[in-house]
C-alpha cells in the first residue's frame, strides 16, 4: 500500500456481497480489506485506521448503526457509506444524522459504489488540501 | 411426550424438525427422529439369509451418516432430541410398526403447504395415516409456537377432542384460542362470539377446568381457504378428522391454512 | 439502487409516481423520470409539451414525500432541459445527495427508448404502469409487458395504488441472483408486506433443482430473521394460482432466460399476466 493509496474497509455478513465489491475497488486502485463480522471490523479499526467505511446495516445478530457510530467517534475524518438490503426512511434519516457521505439500497450496480467512494476520496483529499 | 418424527434430507423434514424443536422449548418431549430407507428394487437380489442383513447393515451405516449430518444441521441444539433410528424397508409398514411398538404420542412430519387441496387429502386419505391412531402433526410451515387455535365444528366430539388436546400440550405456556367453523362460499367472513353456541361453551369449560382460559372464542363463517387464511396468525391448528365417513368443509380448513395442523383423530 | 420510471400523460402514470415516492423515501435511490415524444406529433419545443409539463410535476410528488430540508434530490426549479444528443433531452437540479433527473427521448417506439434509457443508466429496476380496464396499454401500444418481456433487468408494472399482502415469489430452478433477492427484501420492507415463496412442482414431487433453491431460500431467509410462508403447486394449476394471488398481492417471477417458468409463462402468457393481474407484477431478472 503507497502512501496515496485511499483504504477501504468493506464489512457485509454476507460474502458474496464482499467478495464482489473487494476486487472491484482493488482494481480502481484502492486497499480494501472486507469483513463478514463486526467484532472483527472494529478490532480492526482500532488497529489502523481506514479513509473510507462501506457496511451494512442488518446484519446477523449485530447492528451496523452501532458499528458506524463507534466508526465515527472514533475516526470522524473516516467517510462511511452505508449500503442496506432492508432500506427504511428511519435507517435512511438515522446513517445521515450519524455523518454518513452516501446511503445505498440494495440492489446496486458496482458503478453506484465506485461513484460514492469516489466522493469520498474527493471529500478526504479536499479536506486534507485545506488542512 | 413422546413424539415420533420423520425425518428425510429435504426441505419438508428440515422445517418439521426445527419446528418440533421449537416446541420442545415450550412443551417436555422426548424426540425420536426416524428414517426409512426404501432399498430400490435390485437391492436384495443376492438373495436372503447373512447376504442380506450384510447388505442392510451396510444400508444402515451409509444412510445414518448422511441423516446425522442432516441433523446436526437442521437441530444441532434441540431439547429433547434422542438419536436416529435407520430403518431398512417400505416405509409405510416400518413406520406402522415403530409406531405401534413404540408409545408414541404423537407423530410428525413434515408436509409442505400447498395451492391445491390434493396434496392434503392424498396423505390424509393415503393407506399409511388411514391406519393411524396416533395423533399426527404435519408441519406445513416454521410458525412461531406461541398461538394455538383449535378448530371446531358440528360434527366433532368435544368430549374427547379437548381432553386428548390437553394429554399432549396442557402444560404448554402458549395462548389457546376456540375457533368455530361454519361452512359458506361467502369471501367475506362473519364472525361473532360464540356465546350462544353450545360446542364452543362445553369446549371453554372443558378447558377452564385445567385452567387454560382461551385468549380468543369465536364462531365464524366463511369459505375454507379465507377461514384457514385467517388461522396465518396460529402457531399450530389443532381438530379432529373422521377417517370414515363424509369429507367436512373443516378439512378443507385444515388443508388450505399454510400453520401446522395437529389432527386428532375420531 | 438506480430505478428507471417510464411515464405518459395518462393517470396511471401519477400511481406509478406515488409508488416510486414510496420507495425513494425508503432507498434513497437514484431516479430517472423518462417520458417519450412522437416525433411526428410534437414539433414544438420539448419543454413545452404537456408531457415535460407531467414529467416536472411527478418530480415535484417524489420530492414532496420529504420533510424540508430531508430532501435528498435537489429542488431547484428547472427551467431548461439540455440536448445531451440527438433526440434525448435531460434537466436535472443543482445539488442533492441523490440523482433525480428528467429525461425525454423522441422516438417512434416507446419500447426501444425505455430499454435503451435502462441500458445507459445501468437500471435496477424498470417502473411503469398501466390501467387494468384497458388491457394493460399506453395508447392502443403493449408497451407495459413488452418492456416487461425484453428488459434486461427487473420490471414493476404498477396497476394501483394498492398495498399488497404478500409479496408472493414464484420460483425457478435457475440460479436467483443475489440482486433479485435483494429487490424480494426491499419490497417486503416497503410494503411491510408477508412474503411467501412458491416452488413449481412437476408431477408427483418438486423437481430438486426447485427444491433446493427453496431449502436455500429458507435457510437464507431464516437467517435473515424474516417470517416466510412456503408453498408447494403443482404446474397445472400454475396460471390458476397467479391469477387467484395476484387479486392482493404482488406477484415476483424469476424470469431468466432458461426459466423452467417460461415453460408456464412464455412471452404471449407474460403479456396476459401483465394486462389481467389485478394488481402489480414484478418480473425479477
Amino acid at each position: 500500500m503507497n502512501n496515496q493509496q485511499m483504504s477501504i474497509l468493506i464489512l457485509d455478513d454476507e460474502p458474496i456481497v464482499t467478495k464482489r465489491l473487494k476486487p472491484s475497488l482493488e482494481k480502481k486502485g484502492y486497499y480494501v480489506e472486507t469483513f463478514t463480522r463486526s467484532i472483527d471490523a472494529i478490532t480492526r479499526f482500532k488497529q489502523r485506521p481506514f479513509d473510507i467505511v462501506i457496511t451494512d446495516l442488518k446484519m446477523e445478530g449485530i447492528d451496523g448503526m452501532e458499528f458506524l457510530t463507534e466508526v465515527k467517534e472514533m475516526r470522524p475524518e473516516t467517510e462511511v457509506i452505508v449500503i442496506t438490503g432492508f432500506a427504511t426512511m428511519d435507517t435512511a434519516k438515522e446513517s445521515f444524522q450519524k455523518g454518513v457521505l452516501d446511503f445505498l439500497a440494495k440492489p446496486f450496480r458496482l458503478s453506484e459504489i465506485h461513484e460514492a467512494v469516489a466522493k469520498a476520496e474527493k471529500k478526504i483529499k479536499e479536506k486534507k488540501a485545506q488542512n | 411426550m413422546n413424539v415420533l418424527i420423520f425425518i428425510e434430507n429435504n426441505l419438508a423434514s428440515s422445517i418439521s424438525l426445527r419446528y418440533i424443536c421449537k416446541q420442545s422449548q415450550k412443551v417436555s418431549m422426548f424426540i425420536q427422529p426416524i428414517h426409512v430407507e426404501e432399498p430400490t428394487q435390485g437391492h436384495f437380489q443376492f438373495g436372503a439369509g447373512w447376504v442380506r442383513k450384510t447388505w442392510e447393515r451396510t444400508l444402515v451405516d451409509t444412510t445414518k451418516d448422511e441423516i446425522e449430518t442432516f441433523l446436526k444441521a437442521e437441530a444441532g441444539n434441540c431439547r429433547g432430541l434422542t438419536k436416529v433410528k435407520i430403518l431398512v424397508g417400505d416405509k409405510e409398514k416400518e413406520l406402522q410398526k415403530e409406531i405401534e411398538g413404540g408409545f408414541y404420542d404423537l407423530f410428525v412430519m413434515g408436509h409442505l403447504s400447498s395451492f391445491d387441496s390434493s396434496m392434503f387429502y392424498e396423505l390424509i386419505k393415503g393407506s399409511f395415516l388411514k391406519k393411524l391412531s396416533t395423533p399426527v402433526l404435519l408441519v406445513k410451515n416454521l410458525t412461531p409456537f406461541e398461538k394455538v387455535h383449535i378448530l371446531l365444528d358440528e360434527y366433532m366430539d368435544i368430549e374427547k377432542l379437548i381432553p386428548f388436546y390437553l394429554k399432549l400440550y396442557e402444560n404448554a405456556q402458549v395462548n389457546v384460542s376456540l375457533v368455530y367453523y361454519n361452512f359458506s362460499e361467502n369471501k367475506e367472513v362473519n364472525i361473532n362470539d360464540g356465546s350462544e353456541n353450545k360446542k364452543i361453551q362445553l369446549a371453554k369449560e372443558l378447558l377452564m377446568d385445567r385452567g387454560i382460559s382461551p385468549a380468543e372464542i369465536l364462531e365464524i363463517e366463511g369459505s375454507p381457504e379465507v377461514v384457514g387464511d385467517r388461522l396465518k396468525s396460529s402457531g399450530m391448528v389443532v381438530s379432529m378428522l373422521n377417517k370414515k365417513g363424509r369429507k367436512r368443509p373443516i378439512s378443507d380448513v385444515l388443508a388450505s391454512t399454510p400453520v401446522p395442523v395437529l389432527i386428532i383423530w375420531d | 439502487m438506480r430505478i428507471l420510471v417510464a411515464v405518459d400523460t395518462n393517470p396511471y402514470s401519477s400511481y406509478v409516481v406515488n409508488e416510486v415516492g414510496k420507495m425513494a423515501i425508503n432507498t434513497w435511490s437514484d431516479i430517472t423520470l423518462l417520458g417519450i415524444l412522437d416525433p411526428k406529433k410534437s414539433t414544438g419545443k420539448v419543454e413545452e409539451s404537456d408531457l415535460a409539463k407531467s414529467l416536472l410535476d411527478f418530480r415535484e410528488i417524489i420530492t414532496s414525500y420529504y420533510p424540508k430540508g430531508e430532501c435528498p434530490y435537489s429542488r431547484e426549479e428547472i427551467k431548461s432541459f439540455s440536448q445531451i444528443k440527438d433526440d434525448v433531452y435531460v434537466a436535472t437540479g443543482k445539488g442533492g445527495l441523490k440523482t433525480l433527473k428528467i429525461v425525454i427521448r423522441k422516438g417512434i417506439n416507446p419500447v426501444q427508448e425505455i430499454l435503451n434509457q435502462a441500458d445507459e443508466d445501468e437500471s435496477t429496476l424498470i417502473v411503469l404502469g398501466c390501467n387494468k380496464t384497458n388491457k394493460c396499454k399506453w395508447d392502443d401500444m403493449d408497451v407495459p409487458s413488452k418492456v416487461a418481456n425484453q428488459a434486461s433487468c427487473s420490471v414493476l408494472v404498477v396497476k394501483e395504488n394498492k398495498t399488497p399482502k404478500q409479496i408472493v415469489c414464484c420460483l425457478d430452478q435457475e440460479y436467483i441472483t443475489q440482486n433479485s433477492l435483494e429487490l424480494i427484501n426491499q419490497m417486503v420492507t416497503l410494503y411491510n408486506a408477508e412474503l411467501k415463496i412458491v416452488g413449481v412442482a412437476e408431477g408427483e414431487s418438486l423437481k430438486m433443482r426447485v427444491e433446493n433453491t427453496m431449502k436455500n431460500l429458507f435457510m437464507y431467509y431464516l437467517k435473515q430473521d424474516i417470517p416466510l410462508w412456503l408453498e408447494v403447486i403443482n404446474s397445472s394449476v400454475f396460471p390458476n394460482f397467479v391469477h387467484q394471488m395476484s387479486q392482493d398481492n404482488l406477484i415476483a417471477i424469476w424470469l431468466g432466460p432458461k426459466s423452467f417458468l417460461k415453460k408456464f409463462f412464455p412471452d404471449e402468457k407474460i403479456t396476459t399476466l401483465i394486462s389481467d393481474a389485478p394488481s402489480s407484477v414484478l418480473l425479477l431478472r
